[in-house]
């Protein structure tokens, strides 16, 4: 009570005060305890006004804003909706459409069994009984059917059933269909992916809340009119030569990015469920096989570039050679001592296996690790095969690696060690995905420019004079190596059972492509005088491939006149020159 | 005295009243208008997916190529039909008239040094290569 305000009042008040509580007594005491009350009441009210006027400010000026954001959440149903995927000119090649998915609340149905009765009359493929078991449940939400056409969800909403609706959900589409299945892959019921870009990319896909919010769109590195050349091409020859399968690869010989991959036979990823486990089989990525003579083209590149040999010596052919129980033989036996380029395009087992023995186990194995042919590729699908190498690693492996068994390897596998070797000598990593910084991206150098130089000069000489000369384009410098590989059936290899391959370079000067075919038991025809190997069956469909392809490609028809004539190599034999083109 | 303060304050009271509750109208119209044209945009927005979706399949490769094959007298261009732009001939001497007059081009890959179309000056016209390649 020391405050200048008491000592003020003490000082004037008391004499009014006392006057009035003199004059007045008692009763003056109750007004002034209700006057007092008043105050108190008048002051809540007051704050509760300006409480309330504040709010009115905040309503009108700044506003709630919840209820739009609410109503516009809604439209979107309950389906997720994914990115969409395109290829690399922009074509859809998968997208979310909304469908309406019809569902019942077993509560509010009045009459189980008479909505079971109507409903199955209009939804043949609906089991009467079961949708009555499960109108007659405790739940309160059972699925009816799922993705309903337009059509038919008029003919069930003019029914007019109680307690039946319709939910909006997202459908993936994929309007490219079969094209392009094994890569992009398809998605369950409830649009997960469950195969290829689709399983392996999910997070990126991502799961968004309506149309509009999704992830932006992901660019594949497939092209679908090359798609089309490749899988036409291919699906005539399987029909020719009644093969029971085929793959084919165009995968870009500088950056890795894959154009076109085709395995058939395919299938329609709107009809997943109908369609037999054969036909999901990837056999681009998740086949390995054992690839045969195309491997002579790692076993030269090996040699040359380790320093065993060189391009003008020779090796003795003129004996099979006698390991263990095995025995290498040549299937266009010479008999005769042949240069490295006539092993390469005379396609000699005996001396490519001589000329890894020379190379030895341990460095063959290096070799092979750095091309990337002994571990699994990192690819953006989920199907990827895990490569099968001999182990241990024998003196008898050693040869037959040379020549291509005994080690199985993925096609989009064997495409990118090829690309790897004849791009300058740098790593290509495969992939699926469109990206413009990879472009630029040199990878680690595998082999050395000269020793490039010099496998796609015999890739050259064997297409101009070799086995592959069915696989030539003029004026597209074509390059390969075929390979006729026996299957393994229930005694060893079997001589009828072939599985035929290809793989090509364009243009030889400076690769811009790779192209791998392989065709699986592929039949002699008439037209091939009843020879089933791949010179006859694979080579020409490369051949076809790269004249239709090409100018989708942006390759230039004679675009390099100069490369052609460097590109020729003597056959020589024992230091004299025999041959040159 | 007081009176016109009154008055005045009775006048602001009125106009603010009226102010809040004509802004609170407009605002109210605003926002139904904003729902509508979200909901408008989200329709439109499915409407192009389908339609992207519906032309991305009429546009399939396999599809035009048949109806190319059934409606257009169209076949794919050969390579035979093709030509760098480097090997097109020049015309020489266009006052001679020997206009028609065909040269056979040379075999494209079987001559290493083969004579370049500029370099034979004695034709007046040189036809890219139009005749197959014997093999």
């Amino acid at each position: 009570m020391s405050n200048p305000y008491d000592r003020l009042s003490e000082q004037k008040l008391p004499s009014r005060i006392a006057e009035s509580v003199r004059l007045e007594g008692a009763r003056k005491q109750a007004v002034e305890t209700g006057r007092t009350r008043l105050v108190v009441v008048a002051a809540v009210f007051a704050c509760a006004f300006l409480v309330l006027a504040g709010r009115l400010v905040h309503l009108s000026s700044i506003g709630e804003g919840g209820s739009t954001s609410l109503a516009n959440e809604g439209s979107g149903g309950l389906g997720l909706v994914r990115a969409e995927i395109l290829d690399r000119n922009g074509v859809l090649l998968a997208s979310d459409l909304g469908t309406a998915s019809l569902y019942a609340d077993p509560h509010r149905v009045l009459d189980a069994a008479e909505a079971a009765n109507q409903i199955s009359r209009v939804l043949p493929d609906i089991d009467r009984s079961e949708l009555f078991s499960k109108l007659t449940t405790s739940k309160r939400f059972v699925w009816v059917k799922r993705h309903l056409t337009p059509r038919q969800q008029y003919v069930v909403n003019a029914l007019g059933l109680p307690g039946i609706a319709f939910l909006e959900e997202q459908k993936r589409v994929y309007p490219q269909g079969n094209l392009v299945a094994h890569v992009v892959g398809y998605t369950g019921v409830d649009n997960r992916g469950l195969a290829g870009i689709e399983k392996h990319l999910d997070q990126r896909l991502g799961t968004a809340a309506r149309v509009g919010s999704a992830q932006p769109p992901l660019r594949l590195s497939l092209d679908v009119r090359v798609q089309h050349v490749l899988r036409s091409q291919l699906a005539s020859a399987m029909e020719t030569y009644q093969a029971k399968g085929a793959v084919g690869i165009i995968l870009d010989a500088n950056d890795g990015q894959i154009v076109a991959s085709v395995s058939l036979p395919d299938f329609d990823p709107h009809r997943i469920d109908q369609v037999p486990e054969e036909n999901k089989f990837n056999r681009a990525s998740l086949g390995v096989y054992e690839m045969g003579s195309t491997f002579k083209i790692f076993t030269v590149a090996m040699a040359l570039e380790l320093g065993t040999a060189d391009l003008t010596d020779s090796y003795d052919a003129r004996k099979p050679i006698r390991v263990a129980r095995f025995m290498i033989r040549d299937d266009h036996a010479k008999e005769r001592w042949l240069s490295v380029p006539e092993v390469f395009i005379y396609s000699s087992n005996i001396g490519a296996a001589k000329m890894a023995l020379d190379v030895g186990a341990e460095r063959q194995q290096a070799f092979l690790k750095q091309i990337g042919l002994l571990q699994r590729v990192p690819l953006e699908i989920s199907e990827v095969g895990q490569p099968i190498s001999p182990n241990p690693w024998r003196k008898i492996s050693t040869m037959t690696v040379a020549f291509g068994y005994g080690i199985a390897v993925s096609p989009i596998q064997m495409a990118s060690a090829v690309a790897s070797l004849v791009n300058g000598g740098t790593r290509v990593m495969p992939t699926f995905v469109r990206s413009r910084d990879r472009e630029h991206a040199v990878g680690e150098r595998v082999v050395s420019e000269r020793t490039s130089r010099a496998i796609r000069q015999l890739m050259r000489l064997n297409v101009v004079e070799g086995t592959g000369t069915k696989a030539d384009v003029p004026g597209y410098l074509v390059g390969g190596k075929t390979g006729t590989a026996e299957k393994v059936g229930a005694q060893g290899y079997d001589r009828r059972a072939l599985r035929s391959s290809f793989v090509g370079i364009f243009p030889t000067s400076a690769p811009r492509y790779v192209v791998l075919v392989m065709l699986d038991e592929p039949k002699g025809t008439k037209e091939t005088f009843g020879f089933a190997t791949a010179g006859w069956t694979a080579a020409p469909i490369v051949g076809q491939v790269i004249e239709r392809a090409s100018p989708l490609l942006g390759v230039q028809i004679d675009g390099d006149e100069k490369g052609q004539t460097a590109q020729h190599v003597g056959i020589s034999r024992k230091g004299r020159r025999l041959a040159s083109f | 005295m007081m009176k016109p303060l009154y008055i005045a304050a009775f006048l602001v009271a009125v106009t603010l009243t009226y102010g809040l509750y004509s802004m609170k109208y407009e605002v109210q119209r605003l926002e139904s208008k904003l729902l509508t044209l979200h909901s408008q945009l989200t329709s439109e927005r499915e409407a192009t997916q389908v339609l992207r979706a519906e032309w991305s399949y009429l546009n399939r490769p396999e599809r035009l190529e048949k109806l190319t094959l059934r409606h257009l007298d169209l076949t794919p261009v050969s390579v035979h039909r093709m030509a760098a732009v480097t090997r097109l001939p020049f015309r020489e001497n266009s006052a001679q008239s020997e206009l028609h007059k065909v040269t056979p081009a040379p075999n494209r890959t079987s001559s290493p040094n083969g004579t370049s179309p500029q370099s034979a000056s004695e034709t007046s016209w040189r036809l890219p290569q139009t005749t197959k390649k014997v093999r």
